[in-house]
């Protein structure tokens, strides 16, 4: 028989349920009548008649249970009862109702938040992706002094030499991101915009929604075509929808004709940042941009520069070791091309690169940046403040059973069946479980686009309930609560001794439930002492984070960068735009002062071969870069020079190189002697030797956590090569407020097309202590949450006990206790629990500790300031937590406890 | 006095509800009565298992209902036999004859003699 068709049976039972039961009275009726009728033709007097045909006929209710359970909906009936009295239940107990909801639905919205969080950034597979299990990111490794570095980006000549010497891959893709001006005129803004291969869309099951995507030979070096494919969005919003094929749209340097639009949702492989629009990857590479003409035309040769990313697709039947092997010997080959190229490069065996195909999510890789890290993190933290819920939760509950001992007692003894009970029981906390899921999913919406913002850069996206995984977890949460907080004190309190536990009332309580109590307490309190612990850690790193000396006062510089869009500049150009900006900025008023610089801190870095005489190489002591620059750049960044002097407008081309180097810079090189005096030679050997004329302190150029500051500067007048070059203003004001008024007056002195940008440097310096604003934030939410939770924990259990206790209390209270002497009492078990709970959390938090470690910043996991600090706040809280009912058991009447049986 | 009865398993109920509806639509009780007429009154049909067994006949789609007037003008809910109803009939008859078959066999082997 078809499932459906029965299905739609039980249905219709269940919704036409009275006029079938009306159904049911009626047909046995008529039967009865026949029956009767019958037996009266048989010779049977009309009530004996009657009175046999009910007999025969056998028990009318049995009869309709039995129909009605063959109809098939006796358990839906019976839920739909027992839910109808879960649901009185709980209105009867309101306090227990909304702190069980209000607890379960910040725990376990909490999770749902992070679930989210974490799927999108690690697990979610891309929009549109065709069979997504043979899709891998090519991650590279090598080694570097000693140890294994991964990365992910790559010169373009390597993606060329992997598709010509593979044979495990159906096909390959490169792709890249940058944020370029879009548009003309007063209408250009940055946007990001995705360089891609021709065969990158081939990925994707997505066809266009207008047009074409790129086609292979719109693709080849040394220069793609000037096409461009739109996203939907972008479409949407600056176009309107219209048709736009063949408009031309000017981004970056290139006047891109517009070829197709992409579906709605496509974003390619980075969704949380989804490009306005698409290029070809060649027409981008090909494209002078700031580089200068030389690289654009070297960019599928050279290996150099390493900027884009591979996509791969392995052949059906190759495995992912198959093809890794494959493109590692291919990686091997092209090294050795690289080697030939430029022969100071490591060779292969040297540096033994190797490929690895991993998750295309960069958060599930081999290197996840800090928000797919941390996102992790506080998913287990997430999880920890579910476990502290569902212990309160049980504990309530357990509490509540343990008062209805003498009920439950009394319909066992009645003859319910043990199952029954159960199934109550289960259905009260299903009921409980599916509200506290409502519950989570609001807290999720709200928190969640929060913590979205903070760990995933656009706070856009669908919202919670509408996405069908986050939804699916959020019900399995719920109803694995629901079952675990039902079953489990149902089971504790429907032991012991059933003549007793009716006779006795609350005197005569199990005591098994209590010591479960009080064991989930415990558990209650290690979780959020270790949870706090983890907090007051990552709070401290914070600070240690922002009490470091930087080098230099950010708070009120503001970076410059020129956006050139086509504009070429000879070496000479180059030197009187940059002069002219310069004396524009220097002539606002509010300006204190102004310096150029070749990279900015955390953004960029320089460098190039350093010859020192008398050290065999350089490379081994660490990273040195260099600042190309002007006179007056320690005074814009604010550093000090500690001896010997800055850069001064007499070194100028032709006049002697001198450089400023740092402090440890100086200490390293020269170990036994004053730096000052000596000389090194940059790029190469034979160049004219550098001296040095002063030393600076220390600036944090590149990392925070980072132990190398070896920097120098250089006078941009004597050292011209290099590229990315910006500007830096010193102002007497706050940068927030004038940074539009300097771009408005730099912007009119910029030819042509191009444009500058204004940041304040505090910003980017904001972004690199990122990672640890993250963990401190989120670890305290969470900590103080799970403080919160246990505390309200704490005091139901105490409060519950001193009511069972109100009887010893009143005999104690009778025989000559003080009213110190019953505070005592009270406020010690409370004491003892949190006590307990303690020691476990500390034990806990000093296990864990290992894994936290690398995460801080200048901050031991096993700090005992931090240890101690917590177990006071915990054991403060426990007191608070029992005063009230501290209180109540001190004020005890003898008399009228004595005389109560109590509850 | 019926004579008597035997107890009917469940399923084979079924099959004899089936059966009595080859012939034409019937009510309830006129099912039970025409299988006691049948069986030239050897079985009865225990009431109390009929209407149960006729719901579940309906669930499984073997049988429809619709209720109509009798001949006495009163309100009756009528059974009939659906197609698949009478291919399961055909089955379990089948069934029915090996099953009963095989019992005969074992019923009638006399125990090796020496």
């Amino acid at each position: 028989m078809s499932l459906l068709s029965d299905l739609g049976q039980r249905l219709r039972a269940l919704v036409f349920r009275r006029r079938l039961e009306r159904e049911l009275t009626e047909e046995m009726a008529f039967h009865l009548e026949r029956e009767t009728a019958a037996r009266i033709q048989a010779g049977a007097d009309p009530d004996r008649a009657r009175r046999e045909a009910v007999r025969a006929f056998g028990g009318q209710a049995a009869w309709r249970e039995a129909t009605r359970d063959a109809r098939g909906t006796r358990y839906l009936d019976d839920l739909g009862r027992d839910l109808r009295h879960a649901l009185r239940g709980l209105r009867r107990s309101p306090g227990f109702t909304a702190t069980v909801i209000l607890t379960l639905g910040l725990g376990i919205g909490a999770n749902t938040a992070m679930f989210n969080v974490v799927d999108r950034l690690m697990f979610r597979p891309l929009a549109y992706l065709r069979d997504p299990g043979s899709v891998h990111r090519v991650y590279w490794q090598q080694l570097d002094r000693g140890a294994v570095a991964t990365y992910m980006s790559t010169p373009y000549a390597r993606y060329l030499d992997l598709e010509r010497w593979t044979t495990s891959f159906a096909r390959m893709a490169g792709f890249s991101e940058r944020d370029l001006a879009v548009g003309e005129g007063e209408t250009a803004r940055e946007r990001r915009v995705g360089v891609v291969s021709a065969s990158y869309f081939d990925f994707f099951d997505a066809r266009p929604a207008l047009g074409r995507f790129f086609s292979h030979d719109e693709d080849l070096p040394p220069r793609g075509a000037a096409v461009a494919v739109l996203s939907h969005a972008f479409w949407q919003s600056e176009f309107g929808g219209r048709d736009v094929l063949d408009q031309v749209l000017q981004v970056g340097d290139t006047r891109a004709r517009i070829i197709g639009v992409a579906p709605r949702g496509f974003a390619g492989v980075n969704d949380a940042n989804p490009p306005a629009l698409w290029l070809p990857i060649t027409t981008f590479a090909g494209s002078p941009g700031d580089r200068g003409a030389s690289d654009a035309r070297l960019f599928a040769t050279s290996y150099q520069s390493s900027w884009m990313h591979i996509m791969v697709r392995r052949r059906p039947g190759v495995s992912r070791e198959e093809a890794e092997a494959d493109a590692t010997q291919a990686l091997a080959q092209s090294w050795r091309a690289a080697v030939a190229q430029d022969p100071r490069t490591p060779t292969p065996e040297q540096a033994d690169p190797r490929v690895v195909l991993s998750s295309v999510r960069p958060g599930a890789g081999p290197v996840p940046a800090l928000e797919a890290r941390t996102a992790t993190w506080v998913l287990a933290v997430a999880a920890i403040v579910l476990l502290i819920a569902l212990a309160n939760v049980a504990n309530l509950s357990l509490g509540r059973a343990l008062e209805r001992q003498r009920e439950t007692s009394l319909r066992l003894a009645l003859g319910v069946s043990r199952w029954r009970l159960v199934r109550h029981a289960l259905a009260e906390s299903l009921l409980l479980a599916l509200l506290g899921g409502v519950a989570a999913l609001l807290v999720a919406h709200w928190a969640g686009a929060a913590i979205r913002r903070m760990l995933i850069a656009t706070a856009a996206g669908v919202p919670v309930w509408a996405d069908g995984r986050t939804l699916g977890v959020t019900l399995v949460l719920a109803i694995v609560t629901g079952v675990v907080v039902g079953v489990v004190p149902t089971l504790v309190s429907g032991r012991g001794d059933l003549a007793s536990s009716l006779r006795g009332g609350a005197r005569g309580g199990v005591s098994g439930g209590h010591r479960l109590r009080g064991s989930l307490l415990v558990i209650q309190a290690a979780l959020s002492v270790m949870l706090l612990i983890g907090a007051a850690l990552f709070v401290r790193s914070l600070q240690a984070v922002r009490a470091l000396p930087m080098g230099y006062e950010p708070e009120r510089v503001l970076l410059v960068n020129r956006i050139l869009r086509g504009q070429v500049f000879q070496d000479s150009t180059a030197a009187q735009m940059r002069r002219l900006l310069m004396e524009t900025a220097r002539g606002i008023p509010g300006v204190e002062s102004v310096a150029w610089m070749s990279s900015a801190p955390f953004v960029s870095t320089s460098n190039t071969d350093l010859f020192v005489p008398g050290v065999d190489s350089v490379a081994q002591l660490g990273t040195f870069t260099f600042q190309a620059t002007t006179p007056d750049y320690f005074r814009t960044m604010g550093t000090r020079i500690l001896r010997g002097r800055g850069l001064a407008d007499a070194d100028q081309r032709g006049a002697p190189a001198v450089a400023g180097v740092s402090e440890s810079m100086a200490r390293v090189l020269w170990p036994t002697e004053d730096a000052i005096g000596r000389c090194f030679r940059m790029r190469s050997d034979t160049m004219p030797c550098t001296t040095v004329v002063g030393i600076a302190e220390d600036m944090v150029q590149r990392e925070l956590t980072g132990t190398q500051r070896f920097h120098y500067y250089v006078s941009i007048d004597q050292y011209t090569r290099t590229w990315g070059n910006g500007m830096l203003v010193r102002l007497r004001g706050d940068p927030v407020v004038e940074a539009e008024g300097v771009r408005r007056t730099l912007q009119r002195v910029m030819p042509g097309a191009s444009y500058v940008t204004v940041l304040p440097l505090q910003t980017i310096v904001g972004d690199a202590r990122r990672s640890w604003r993250l963990g401190a934030t989120m670890f305290t939410a969470f900590g103080v949450l799970a403080l919160v939770v246990a505390a309200v924990g704490l005091y139901g259990i105490i409060s519950y006990r001193v009511t069972q206790r109100l009887h010893e209390l009143g005999v104690r209270a009778a025989l000559g206790a003080r009213h110190t002497d019953l505070l005592r009492l009270v406020v010690g078990q409370s004491l003892r629990l949190a006590v307990a709970g303690v020691v476990v959390g500390m034990l806990l938090a000093l296990l864990t500790s290992r894994w936290v470690e690398p995460l801080l910043f200048r901050q031991s996991g096993t700090d005992p300031v931090v240890y101690g600090a917590v177990s006071g706040l915990m054991l403060v809280v426990a007191v608070v937590a029992s005063v009230v009912p501290a209180r109540r058991a001190a004020r005890v009447d003898p008399n009228a406890a004595l005389r109560a049986e109590g509850a | 006095m019926p004579p008597e009865s035997s107890d009917l398993l469940q399923g084979t109920l079924e099959m004899l509800v089936l059966k009595a509806l080859t012939l034409e639509p019937m009510h309830g009780w006129g099912i039970g009565h025409r299988i006691g007429q049948l069986s030239r009154d050897a079985l009865e049909v225990q009431q109390g298992s009929l209407y149960p067994a006729l719901q579940r006949m309906l669930r499984k789609g073997w049988i429809t209902s619709e209720w109509r007037v009798t001949e006495h003008n009163r309100r009756a809910r009528y059974y009939r036999l659906t197609r698949a109803g009478r291919r399961q009939l055909e089955t379990e008859a089948a069934a029915w004859a090996r099953a009963s078959a095989a019992v005969n066999v074992i019923l009638r082997a006399r125990p090796a003699e020496g």
